[in-house]
């Protein structure tokens, strides 16, 4: 039971795979551009903006939307709250494999 | 779950690996190593001993920490006209100080005990061992910067340092021009394999037609 609890207080917002996939490449970024998340994520821009504004709802992105010369950018950041969040769900993650 | 965990590693590695997608850094470290490589072998010719205190001691240090700066530098300016245009940007969370401190005091502490042992040895065992000790050195950290960011081409100069010893060997060269051609060849494959991968980067990328980003 206490392995079934664990997977159900995974953090929900996190657990999706492709917030997931976005909350790692923002872990180990300072910063990174629609652009990149784009390509890296394999995400339609729709999809990826989908799951961006959840992550922004959930106070975990931070985005920030400019230009670099004439070409418009979107910037996008964890925030404090995503960091830790996003460790708490790692060890976690990880305290429950070593388990199995 | 254990896909999961494997997924988030590799992804962390990926992204942290995206630093040399462009070959731009391979090739600012290369031209970086080989003038230092030069100016250290320059300076050991001055006569002057004074001049050559002077070069050693501020030299030498000013051109690794104002050339490193430089290097960076331009490889950022570099990256922002051909990089993030096609395949995006990403910046990297600076050092926190006592990580930077870490780093600094383990590279200290590497460069002491190379040194050290290498001075230990030196009046003991032929030179080949001398140089043999460091070209493992340099391969056992190519294999560990290789290993940690997951970059496969880092285990390949690790073959070629030691490749290098063999043929700065062959050569014949005496213990100075030893280092010096060892360090210029490592320099110089840290330049080849930039330009290897830029090349290969600008033809499988595309800048934006409009402004994706």
């Amino acid at each position: 039971m206490s392995g079934l609890n664990d997977i159900a207080s995974l953090d929900r917002v996190i657990h999706e795979p492709a917030r997931l996939a976005l909350m790692s490449i923002l872990y180990a970024a300072n910063q990174a551009d629609f652009l990149y998340l784009l390509r890296e994520s394999g995400l339609t821009k729709g999809n990826l903006s989908a799951h961006l504004s959840r992550l922004e709802a959930a106070g975990y992105v931070e985005i920030r939307k400019g230009y670099v010369g004439k070409l418009p950018q979107t910037l996008c950041r964890l925030t404090d709250a995503g960091r830790q969040a996003f460790e708490d769900y790692r060890k976690q993650l990880g305290d429950f494999l070593k388990r199995l | 779950m254990k896909n999961e965990n494997k997924a988030i590693n590799e992804t962390i590695k990926r992204t942290r690996r995206y630093w040399y997608v462009d070959g731009f850094a391979e090739i600012g470290v290369g031209i970086l190593l080989m003038l230092i490589i030069l100016f250290n072998y320059a300076a050991g010719l001055v006569r002057q001993p004074t001049l050559q205190v002077i070069l050693f001691t501020i030299g030498l240090p000013a051109l690794i920490l104002l050339g490193g700066r430089a290097v960076s530098r331009v490889v950022v300016l570099l990256k922002e006209k051909y990089t993030y245009p096609r395949t995006g940007y990403v910046s990297y969370p600076p050092r926190e100080g006592s990580q930077r401190w870490k780093r600094a005091l383990l590279a200290a502490m590497l460069g002491v005990l190379v040194g050290g042992l290498t001075s230990l040895l030196s009046g003991k065992l032929p030179p080949v061992y001398q140089q043999g000790f460091v070209s493992v050195v340099i391969a056992l950290a190519y294999i560990y910067i290789g290993y940690s960011i997951g970059l496969s081409r880092f285990y390949l100069f690790a073959a070629a340092s030691l490749a290098l010893l063999g043929v700065v060997r062959l050569i014949g060269a005496k213990e100075m021009d030893f280092f010096l051609l060892f360090f210029l060849g490592q320099g110089l494959v840290w330049v080849l394999s930039g330009i290897i991968t830029l090349r290969a980067y600008l033809n499988t990328t595309q800048p934006p037609l409009q402004g994706a980003a």
